[in-house]
């Protein structure tokens, strides 16, 4: 070789090493951006389960929205030590559940999964794009399980903002938020949706006229793969059916919903009861739960932060008092698991927010301020037309009438106007200036950050409306 | 498979890597063949390749026969030249011209029939008919026949190594938008191996992605305003018709050029450079300047193949002559010139497609300024002398650009109405009052957001700088000479810039270029 040669080869090898770290350097930013960019918003997709070091959680609750919106894992955590996360979410498929569930039992064999069957009486693989980026995006990006379910059910031509989900969330530059950039997730429910909105259902009082209905070709093949996989690999099993599913929306009575459920509900005893599964079947036997179909339901499928507690206190003793403790331990004192007690602290507050944010009747506003407000020190302004009260951290420090106020609290000066609309600034700046009815705004930290401002009324017909201000800024 | 698509990216990286591995004989069989499998990706494939491959099998064969080098009788050197060149044309003319056809045909002979009920006759016209043309039917045919008037004039020797030829049609980077390349430009690539050049890869690549940034953060998101203006310009006249048609020069620039420097930069991978199609038309200080810089292989293909031969022709020699007699020599002699000028703008309108709002707006309308242009020249330079102009300045030079600028945007105009008559009537919106677009809410209201909009203008702003910058030296090179993290953080910055502030994805639709239809 000569030296011609030879400085041609080494020009070449110095190229392709400087390719090498560059390519390296474009991937690095590239991981980070894609943490960035990613949508944190949806309170379907704040779960870090993956993040988790593995083998963390003993129980992993699976299935659709009720599940997400009926089962708090730091509250199990709380009262009977039991390591959980919830990674259910918005309309989860049997097959969606069927590859996140293997994930979960390759990564960390939990020991029991509880998984929720109202999902079982649909008959597709995927109901739409947006609810599969809820399970794909939070599986592991080179997970073999991830590709595999985005290779079962998205034709190829639409698998991009899957494989590379930059090129979907890309488009949230303009909403970026300080959050975005920090390690984690701030807000980590281990899974759980909290909605403090409380409407009435009516319980559908007909039985059904079959004893059971059979489960569709996909829930069936999906079902049967998923039973498998927990024989298999020794996991425990247990199902659920949660109660009211289709019962009631907006006032109108779904009984062939309903119908169609029950006997789904029905079948799915007889499946479990033949693959030596347990199944809590809460559709045909609401009373387990106490549940007061007045107040502790968001709507005709899902549960409210009312009937979650009671869900949530229901499968924890359900787990404490069937599993043995060897299988699932009470992990409390454990210093590995000192996070979930940090967690606990943080998600106190959340709850508290999440209820009061999304809250539409002032009974139970006043309620969630009293009791999940309870050792936060919130600083609450409440005024109406003849009423006007602040309060911090439950002591009241002022009360008056219908006159106009002025007063200093919690290093704010709040100038209140009575009336027929009331108004209230803070420091100057309008906090609340809504139609008649009680009005509230609350603030954390003794004052210091603004958490909700909501006004309570009664619509033309009479019926209780509330009214939520700078719901966006949190 | 798109151009502005990851398969697209995957398909020249794998392309690229392979390519270099072989020796020089396999390389121009790797490229044909990924053109091939390239093309079989497209809407029609098989379409594509029976006609590309006709049409190339029947140029190979013409140009061996009709090659002036090689004895043989002029007469069937003639026959098969002229028969290879209107069977080329025949197909294009019945791919994409065939609903222009018909409607000359409805002109001139109308069809009669009888009215449904009353039996009373009734004109009615041949329906259109829905044939999808082969893949950049417009750029290779022209590309082809290049090949094939060269050979016949004797400018170069036939090809008589099938593969060069075939890889001279089929070659994937050209196949979509052009540009029309020479053969003679792109044999000596196709002779010799083509070695693996760091430096030119990267710089391939870094024009590759300054193409998608230019279709993904400036022409899309342009396409959104002009899009609301152009589909409702009764509600959106006055000022939204001009911000509107200067817009769409953005858009169409950015949407062409972009799609240009995509396939170049995939081809400068590839080692082998092709012809440039623009250079920095938007500084053009007039009408002919900026044909100069703009599609500049399209107006290149005419003026040899089309302006050139005819002003030498003998029809063009002898209504000269006649002109001469008739006006004077000064004179006479532009008649012959213009007559061929006329033809070529038709030609060049008429091959944006088979509807008039192109021969007008691609066409006529530019031939009509440079002809004023040219015979006013005397007339601007008496009153620039007599109203001490200095015309040297970097004002005049302002605003001879801005002049230029909204003159093509006269022509732009019908190009992107559905129709002449919308044209026409988009330019009488123009002229009554509405400056809303002069207000933020007026801005926000056509469909971008005040940070889109403030984006648009940031990458705008920057394509000025750039193009700034090309004018007076080669930008790769510029780029190539600065130190490694310069480069690298120019590098990154474009490609994450792209990532992020472009639109695509799901809720878009950036496969498309403008130029990709004709």
């Amino acid at each position: 070789m000569d030296s011609k040669d030879s400085n041609s080869v080494k020009h070449i090898l110095f190229a392709l090493i400087r390719t090498a770290l560059f390519i390296a350097l474009a991937a690095l930013i590239f991981v980070l951006l894609s943490h960035v960019m990613k949508n944190k918003d949806d309170e379907e997709l704040t779960g870090a389960y993956f993040d988790y070091p593995k083998g963390t959680f003993d129980v992993v609750f699976l299935g659709p929205s009720v599940m997400h919106y009926g089962v708090y894992p730091l509250e199990l955590w709380e009262n009977y030590g039991i390591a959980s996360y919830n990674m259910s979410s918005a309309n989860q498929t049997v097959p969606e559940t069927y590859y996140l569930l293997k994930e979960i039992i390759e990564r960390d064999h939990p020991k029991l999964i509880v998984y929720d069957t109202t999902i079982f009486k649909e008959d597709f693989k995927i109901q739409n794009y947006a609810n599969l980026h809820f399970v794909a995006d939070r599986m592991p990006y080179f997970s073999e399980n991830r590709k595999a379910m985005i290779e079962d059910m998205i034709p190829e031509e639409d698998r991009e903002e899957f494989e590379i989900p930059m090129t979907l969330y890309h488009q949230r530059w303009k909403n970026l938020k300080a959050e975005d950039f920090r390690k984690g997730y701030t807000e980590d429910t281990f899974g759980a949706k909290i909605i403090g909105e409380s409407n009435p259902v009516e319980l559908v009082s007909e039985t059904p006229t079959d004893p059971f209905t059979e489960l569709n070709d996909v829930p069936s093949t999906y079902v049967g793969m998923i039973m498998d996989l927990c024989k298999e690999t020794g996991t425990n099993l247990l199902f659920t059916t949660f109660p009211i599913a289709g019962t009631s929306d907006n006032a109108s009575i779904h009984t062939e919903e309903y119908q169609t459920s029950v006997r789904t509900a029905l079948f799915v005893d007889i499946i479990a009861q033949f693959h030596g599964f347990t199944h809590i079947n809460f559709l045909c036997h609401p009373e387990y739960l106490n549940l007061d179909t007045q107040r502790d339901t968001r709507d005709g499928h899902h549960l409210n932060v009312l009937g979650g507690e009671k869900m949530t206190a229901f499968l924890g003793a359900y787990i404490r008092n069937n599993y043995d403790a060897e299988l699932i331990p009470d992990r409390r004192g454990d210093q590995s698991y000192a996070f979930m007690d940090k967690a606990l602290g943080k998600y106190k507050e959340v709850k508290l927010r999440r209820s009061l944010i999304t809250c539409n009747r002032q009974a139970l506003y006043e309620e969630f301020l009293a009791r999940l407000g309870a050792g936060q020190d919130l600083l609450v302004v409440k005024a109406s037309a003849n009423e006007v009260s602040i309060s911090r951290g439950g002591e009241v420090l002022y009360a008056g009438g219908a006159e106009p106020v002025t007063i200093s609290a919690g290093g704010k000066q709040f100038e209140i106007t009575p009336g027929e609309t009331t108004t209230v600034k803070a420091d100057g700046a309008l906090v609340s200036q809504n139609r008649a009815g009680t009005q509230f705004i609350v603030y954390k930290d003794g004052g210091k950050k603004l958490s909700d401002s909501v006004c309570f009324g009664v619509n033309e017909s009479g019926a209780e409306i509330s009214r939520h201000m700078f719901n966006e800024d949190y | 498979m798109g151009l502005v698509t990851l398969e697209f990216i995957e398909f020249c990286i794998v392309v690229t890597a392979v390519y270099y591995f072989l020796p020089g004989i396999l390389q121009n069989l790797w490229l044909l063949g990924v053109s091939v499998y390239y093309i079989l990706q497209s809407e029609a494939p098989v379409r594509t390749l029976i006609f590309l491959g006709g049409v190339t099998v029947i140029v190979y064969l013409a140009g061996l026969a009709a090659d002036q080098s090689r004895e043989g009788r002029s007469t069937l050197k003639k026959a098969v030249f002229l028969a290879a060149l209107l069977a080329c044309l025949g197909f294009l003319l019945y791919f994409k011209y065939q609903n222009f056809l018909i409607d000359v045909l409805n002109l001139v002979s109308p069809v009669k029939s009888a009215a449904a009920g009353t039996g009373a006759a009734v004109v009615s016209g041949r329906p259109h008919v829905s044939i999808a043309a082969p893949l950049g039917i417009s750029f290779y045919t022209l590309q082809l026949l290049g090949y094939l008037i060269d050979v016949y004039t004797g400018k170069y020797q036939a090809e008589r190594n099938p593969l060069k030829i075939a890889l001279f049609g089929l070659y994937f980077p050209q196949l979509t938008s052009g540009p029309i390349n020479r053969y003679n430009d792109l044999e000596p690539y196709f002779a010799a191996r083509r070695k693996f050049d760091p430096e030119g890869i990267a710089a391939g690549a870094l024009r590759f992605v300054w193409g998608l940034f230019k279709k993904l953060v400036i022409s899309e998101r342009a396409a959104v305003l002009v899009n609301t203006i152009f589909g409702a310009y009764e509600y959106y006249n006055g000022l939204y018709i001009l911000f509107g048609v200067s817009l769409f020069a953005v858009q169409l620039y950015t949407d062409f050029s972009g799609c240009m420097d995509i396939v170049m930069g995939a081809s400068k991978m590839l080692g082998i450079p092709m012809a440039e199609n623009f250079d920095t038309p938007v500084f053009s200080q007039s009408v002919t300047e900026f044909w100069r810089r703009w599609h500049i292989t399209l107006g290149t293909w005419f003026k040899d193949y089309v302006m050139y031969p005819l002003q030498k022709s003998n029809l063009l020699q002898a209504i000269g002559d006649k002109s001469k007699k008739a006006f004077g020599k000064k004179k006479g002699k532009k008649v012959p010139l213009y007559l061929a000028m006329l033809i070529l703008w038709l030609g060049v309108g008429f091959w944006h497609g088979g509807a008039i709002k192109y021969v007008i707006g691609s066409g006529v309308l530019h031939f009509t300024y440079i002809v004023i242009g040219r015979e006013c020249k005397p007339l601007f330079d008496k009153i620039a002398a007599l109203l001490h102009i200095d015309t040297e300045t970097a004002g005049f030079r302002l605003f001879r650009r801005v002049r230029t600028f909204f003159l093509v945007c006269s022509g732009f105009m019908f190009f992107r109405a559905d129709s002449v008559r919308m044209a026409l009537g988009m330019y009488r919106s123009l002229f009554s009052w509405n400056a809303g677009i002069l207000t933020l809410s007026g801005l926000t209201g056509l469909g971008l957001d005040l940070q889109d909009i403030f984006v648009l203008v940031l990458a705008i702003i920057l394509l000025l700088f750039v193009e700034n910058i090309q004018q007076k030296t080669d930008i790769t090179k510029a780029i190539a000479a600065q130190n490694l993290p310069a480069r690298w953080m120019i590098c990154l910055g474009l490609v994450f810039a792209t990532m992020i502030f472009g639109m695509y994805g799901a809720n878009y639709d950036a496969a498309s270029f403008i130029y990709a239809n004709f």
